[in-house]
């Protein structure tokens, strides 16, 4: 296939191109298990292959993708994709230009110990059916586990030279439990596989006691949940635990800092930002005990991909400093872009951050990690005592922003009431809201190392046609002052 | 489609000759999207797509998979179904897990796909964000939007039957949305949804724009107070309300699994629920709709379906066949090409009769953004006003509001609605994940709703 795609891109660039791309998905495989009440709900198992091919021409965009791998149709589908760059360029006001960027001739792989595609099915069944027995309880109506392989071989060539193979592995995997609270409502617990800072990603973490084996400490939380007070109505203190600030960070600093939804390209459909280019350097967007980070050096996240779909090396970038805007999600064509409705050099290189979802997708700006320092205000034990009136918050139940990230409204399956520095009890039903800047500018204390994780995400949705992707929040637990609850 | 009917059919008389159970789903895509932001193309790709679903049965046992299909890989396909068949040892047993049953047989396959939308020239959708830019040349715009136009199909057959059930259509949807440079970025959208390529009508959209742009740049913006209102909701905003209450209302698998909004105990079909003014039918045959599809994916055979009449439960879609076995149900549709219809009534159908008929404050809320259920349980939700948010009183419009926050529940709202226009529109609901599948809502133009509850505004400071 290589030589293929070469003789591809010197046809596209004798044709006028100035710059090209091929994505081969040589294999994309994907494997799902769910369980449901102690019976197994589903196997599938997909397998699909495929390429893309980007093209730019007089400064404008065309893309086509197939799944047939003949040397016709490459030839074919290069040729769709340079005749859809010559339609676009007949309606540019500004051409694009794309930053420059290192030539890589490299593979990266994602760290495994155990691929799970090498362990036997019946053995994953047998370990899942028994995972699910221990979420069963008199009291619940629903429970289950649901967990996902994925494996890609993608490789990438461009007309600039770089040739680069990737072998990437994520696991999805959750489990739940339901069940009819006191006012006959459905009430649930989720638990998501997060990471931890030194871990793996394969097979083992399935196994791992600290990370997914928290079957009692669920079920215990939906038997409190389901017998619990409403949440009140009042302003207090709200502590996020991981799963719910890796969201909060994922809607209000993650999507706000996309470049190209800041320069207004999403505008159409998932929105703009409160961001304008001339708040880099100037907006302080939290307190000083924020630092926010877009990170593609992780160690282990489905937000760590070596390289992104530009073929830029992954890179870390500081977003936030000390609560000061310093930098955004990027690609190599917004910064030019940005670099030049600013009037002046804001972004030096591209942040790695394009990508797409698969070879059938145009690559665009997304999250890779999006992380928030830890900081030295202790463990969460300490930061519970330092509250007078809060409520500690965890698992996202649903979610709605504001069209410019500029305000949110979350409900959570579970929070605590705290009062004098000690858990008073379990609410049931509870949801804040805020201004987004208000909301990062009343961050009070920031949780130290013990409770940083990883939290992973697995269906961010954004562009047209929508692109679902996979990518990592690495976070502390934090305490806000002074947040609606309960409205 | 008729070669891969025939593919189909032979890859399951293999299944036959095997006697193996299974369920073949072929499912198709061609798509073409052009996308403008700043002013200016910022996409132009198209994608095509074949895939091949297997699920197969054996006893109590089931497996399934999918991989990429194409005509050439019918000998690769049989491979794989033997593999997954030889894997369906390892399956656990399913107590409640049924035979499976043939699917519908019988001369229902309907092909409605416009040519001129599946291999559509890119540059008629460039065409329309330039007449707009045109349009606009002097007016300090910001022209942003996408045109996605393009083909779909499907095709199933199982074990117990000899001819493949199929279908072929296509679709085109449009949004465009102006953000107004000199006028505090406001934000103006048009949309438009077809089935055929005459049904596109680029001077309608850019008059439509026109329009919204005059009363945009006539109106100054302010802010309300939190509290309850009467709000009229154009077609987009009421069919997304409809939208999301019907996951909550007509899906009878998240029913029986208490998940919908309804009390399985004290709320079940015959139950009245919403107010008497709202019916709400699913008919694939009715002319007046979109994307009728006489068959769905899971192989039934589809007619009318009524879901609500008069306020009244009638029915609820059970498409899965797994959910129906452990609940001893019957699949009775598919909710995945349903197209439904909620009828329209005798309130004003033009927006200047609209504004008009509201003498007292009333909110206008043309587009609902980021809805999202904060207690399911309850039917309660949560989202933001976008594209244009008016203060209405005395017949005319007052102000242009800042985007404001809605929180309230379904069974309030389709208990609330005073009138309902007595024309209606075809409204866009398909997402695009996954593969192509088009959606549409007929629901009335407008729609005024009394008692909604605002809780807040994107007003500085107001989240």
């Amino acid at each position: 296939m290589k030589t293929l795609f070469n003789s591809t891109l010197e046809l596209l660039k004798e044709n006028g191109a100035e710059y090209a791309d091929i994505r081969f998905h040589k294999s994309d495989l994907t494997e799902s298990i769910s369980t449901l009440n102690t019976d197994i709900n589903e196997y599938a198992f997909h397998d699909r292959s495929g390429l893309g091919i980007r093209v730019l021409y007089n400064g404008a965009w065309g893309f086509h993708s197939t799944e047939n791998h003949s040397a016709e149709s490459v030839k074919n589908c290069a040729e769709k994709a340079l005749e859809k760059a010559k339609s676009s360029s007949t309606f540019m006001k500004e051409k694009i230009q794309l930053a420059p960027k290192e030539k890589y001739i490299e593979t990266y792989n994602t760290p495994i110990n155990t691929d799970p595609f090498t362990i036997p099915t019946k053995e994953k069944i047998d370990f899942l059916i028994e995972l699910d027995k221990k979420l069963s309880h008199e009291r619940f109506d629903y429970w289950g586990v649901n967990v996902t392989f994925y494996k890609r071989e993608i490789f990438y060539m461009d007309s600039e030279g770089s040739e680069i193979t990737k072998n990437l592995l994520e696991i999805d995997a959750s489990f739940f439990a339901s069940a009819q609270d006191v006012d006959q409502q459905k009430q649930s617990r989720n638990f998501i596989l997060f990471q931890e800072k030194e871990g793996t990603v394969g097979w083992d973490n399935l196994l791992s006691e600290k990370q997914f084996l928290q079957t009692e400490r669920i079920k215990n939380e939906l038997l409190a949940v389901l017998d619990a007070p409403e949440c009140k109505e009042e302003i207090c203190d709200v502590i996020l635990l991981p799963e719910m600030m890796a969201l909060q960070t994922h809607e209000t600093i993650g999507h706000a800092l996309e470049l190209d939804r800041i320069l207004g390209y999403e505008l159409s459909y998932a929105g703009g930002s409160h961001v304008d280019l001339e708040h880099f350097n100037e907006l302080q967007f939290g307190t000083s005990k924020l630092n926010a980070w877009a990170d593609g050096t992780l160690k282990c996240s489905p937000g760590s991909y070596g390289f992104d779909d530009d073929g830029v090396k992954a890179v870390s970038v500081q977003l936030i400093e000390n609560g000061k805007l310093r930098n955004a999600i990027t690609s190599r064509q917004m910064i030019v872009e940005a670099n030049k409705k600013a009037n002046k050099e804001i972004f030096k290189a591209s942040g790695a951050a394009c990508r797409a979802q698969s070879y059938s997708n145009f690559p665009i700006e997304r999250m890779n990690n999006i992380n928030v320092d830890f900081g030295n205000d202790g463990s969460i034990e300490e930061l519970i005592k330092s509250c007078k009136n809060g409520i500690i918050l965890e698992s996202p139940k649903s979610w709605s922003i504001g069209s410019n990230r500029e305000n949110f409204h979350f409900a959570t399956e579970i929070g605590w009431k705290v009062i004098d520095g000690k858990i008073s009890h379990v609410v049931r039903n509870p949801t804040y809201r805020g201004d987004s800047l208000k909301f990062w500018n009343s961050l009070e204390r920031v949780g130290d190392e013990s409770t940083w994780q990883v939290q992973q995400v697995f269906n961010c949705g954004k562009g047209q046609p929508n692109q679902v992707m996979r990518l990592g929040h690495g976070v502390p637990v934090c305490l806000f002052k002074d947040i609606q609850i309960g409205n | 489609m008729k070669t891969v009917n025939q593919s189909l059919e032979a890859l399951n008389d293999f299944l036959k000759e095997n006697s193996i159970t299974g369920t073949l789903t072929y499912r198709s895509e061609i798509s073409h999207l052009v996308r403008c932001g700043r002013s200016q193309i910022s996409l132009n790709v198209s994608e095509e797509g074949e895939k091949i679903f297997i699920e197969l049965q054996k006893g109590k046992k089931k497996i399934s998979s999918s991989s990429t299909f194409s005509l050439e890989k019918i000998a690769e396909i049989k491979e794989q179904i033997t593999a997954l068949y030889e894997k369906i040892e390892f399956m656990p047993e399913v107590e409640h897990l049924t035979p499976l049953k043939p699917i519908h047989e019988g001369d229902t396959d309907k092909h409605v796909a416009d040519k001129k939308i599946s291999n559509i020239d890119s540059n008629i959708m460039i065409d329309l964000f330039k007449a707009i830019d045109h349009e606009f040349t002097n007016d300090d715009v910001e022209i942003s939007g996408a045109f996605s136009a393009g083909e779909y199909s499907y095709c199933v057959i199982n074990s117990l039957v000899d001819k493949c059930l199929s279908y072929q259509g296509t679709d085109f949807n449009i949004e465009v949305v102006l953000q107004l440079l000199k006028h505090d970025k406001k934000e103006l959208r048009s949309a438009s949804v077809g089935e055929n390529l005459s049904q596109f009508n680029q001077a309608e959209i850019v008059k439509e724009l026109r329009t919204l742009f005059d009363i945009k740049t006539t109106t100054t913006r302010e802010d309300v107070e939190p509290g309850e209102y009467d709000v009229v909701f154009s077609a987009h905003a009421f069919a997304e309300l409809t939208n999301y209450m019907g996951y909550l209302t007509f899906h009878g698998e998240a029913y029986q699994y208490q998940m919908s909004m309804l009390n399985k105990e004290t709320q079940k079909v015959g139950s009245k629920i919403f107010g008497e003014n709202i019916t709400i039918v699913d008919d694939p045959s009715d002319s007046d709709i979109l994307f009728g599809r006489p068959v769905g994916i899971n192989g039934i055979s589809r007619s009318i379906f009524p879901l609500i009449k008069n306020g009244v439960l009638s029915n609820m879609f059970y498409s899965d066949k797994d959910t129906c076995d452990r609940f001893s149900l019957e699949v009775n549709n598919d909710a995945n090409v349903s197209s439904i219809k909620v009828e329209t009534g005798i309130g004003p159908s033009s927006f200047d009769e609209m504004i008009k008929s509201c003498t007292k404050p009333t909110i206008f809320i043309p587009y609902i953004h980021y809805m999202n259920f904060t207690n399911p349980a309850k039917g309660e939700f949560t989202g933001t006003s976008r594209f244009g948010t008016f203060l209405v009183n005395e017949g005319k419009i007052q102000s242009h509001l800042y985007n404001v926050r809605l929180n309230d529940s379904y069974m309030d709202l389709f208990n609330n609605i005073e009138w309902l226009s007595s024309q209606s529109a075809h409204i866009n609901t398909s997402d695009t994940y996954g593969m192509r599948m088009a959606s549409s809502i007929t629901c009335p133009k407008f729609v005024k709703i009394n008692k909604v509850k605002i809780t807040g505004t994107s007003a500085p400071g107001r989240g």
